[in-house]
């Protein structure tokens, strides 16, 4: 019986694969557009006003900057949105943002990322989007 | 700018004159054909940035076509200067960004809906303001950022300084309708006709600020400056 099992799915290794390549993206692992709203509008809220932070964010319309942090994270994390907003490069420079305010933001993200319930995997491939950006946004 | 041209007027005039002119034309002295408004809130108070234009009447002469200027709104640290511009149909204005940080400019007023990305150090394309009508602008990035833009049809037109007084020079004896605009969303133009004489004509305006600048205005009334 086993054997006929085994022998059954020979055949179908391919799909087998694809099985286990369609398995839900980061975003709907993550919890989808209700967590990544509520993750983004708390580490945006804590961080400006964060005493190290809040500098960077004064003036600036908040509201715009959450919707554009969600769609990053929806358009990388395999949710299908289009990210509309400029490169990181464009929206950071000239803002003088040190890598300690940077690495302090990560550690906001991470905190909210926990509180949110956000599990440990997610939580990796999130920061592994986000690292590479870090050379876009950190001038000194 | 134009209290700077009165004080240099009121400088230059002798004490009599000065006098004649205060008790025939009012407070300061005005350049032949220089229509001068000073334009006060009920209480008194002189209005800056209040916008002034006069459209002929009649038989006087028609406004000579758009000249070409090129008119500049600045951002400086995170605000848009001047806050009130001006500017006769047809009028191009840069949006230079003299912040290291990025803006993106933008109006959804029925006279002129654009939006302009404006990056450090890269300039970007002048808008051409073809419509007359009120422009409200603000930032999509900073909340906060708010200017007017008036385009008028006609070459005369002035706003008036900290000291309430604009000054719409050059204007050819006759009669003119005059409007004076309070920027804000809520106001729309007093318009009165008027006439305009040789030796120049000084008009005093009283506006009421639309509700929406009620609180400004009683604050500025109370503040130092």
């Amino acid at each position: 019986m086993l054997m006929l099992i085994m022998l059954a799915c020979m055949p179908l290794a391919l799909s087998c694969a694809r099985a286990e390549a369609s398995e839900p993206p980061l975003y709907t692992r993550m919890g989808g557009a209700p967590v990544a709203t509520a993750l983004v509008g708390d580490v945006i809220d804590r961080a400006s006003r964060d005493p190290q932070l809040k500098a960077q964010f004064e003036g600036v319309n908040l509201v715009r900057v959450k919707q554009h942090f969600v769609e990053l994270i929806c358009s990388r994390g395999g949710g299908g949105c289009t990210y509309s907003g400029d490169t990181m490069h464009d929206t950071h420079g000239g803002l003088g943002i040190t890598e300690a305010q940077f690495f302090h933001l990560v550690a906001i993200f991470r905190d909210s990322m926990r509180r949110h319930d956000v599990q440990l995997r997610e939580r990796n491939e999130l920061l592994k989007i986000f690292a590479p950006m870090k050379r876009d946004i950190v001038e000194r | 700018m134009s209290s700077l041209i009165q004080r240099s007027i009121r400088s230059r005039a002798s004490l009599p004159l000065a006098l004649l002119a205060t008790l025939t034309l009012g407070p300061a002295v005005v350049h032949a054909a220089d229509l001068q408004i000073t334009v006060n809130d009920p209480g008194g108070q002189p209005l800056a940035d209040m916008v002034m234009y006069a459209e002929p009447v009649g038989g006087a002469t028609a406004p000579q076509p758009y000249s070409g200027a090129q008119v500049v709104i600045d951002q400086i640290h995170k605000e848009f200067v001047p806050r009130v511009t001006v500017v006769q149909t047809g009028t191009s204005i840069d949006f230079p960004n003299s912040d290291n940080i990025r803006h993106e400019v933008y109006s959804f007023s029925p006279a002129k809906d654009f939006t302009s990305k404006l990056y450090s150090g890269k300039p970007a394309a002048p808008v051409v303001f073809d419509k007359p009508g009120a422009v409200a602008l603000g930032c999509n990035i900073h909340d906060h950022m708010l200017a007017w833009v008036r385009v008028v049809d006609t070459p005369y037109f002035a706003k008036s300084g900290a000291d309430g007084v604009g000054t719409i020079a050059g204007l050819k004896p006759g009669d003119y309708r005059l409007s004076v605009w309070y920027p804000a969303a809520d106001s729309e133009p007093e318009v009165q006709q008027i006439h305009v004489d040789a030796e120049g004509t000084h008009l005093a305006v009283q506006l009421h600020p639309p509700v929406s600048q009620a609180a400004t205005a009683a604050a500025a009334a109370h503040s130092p400056n």
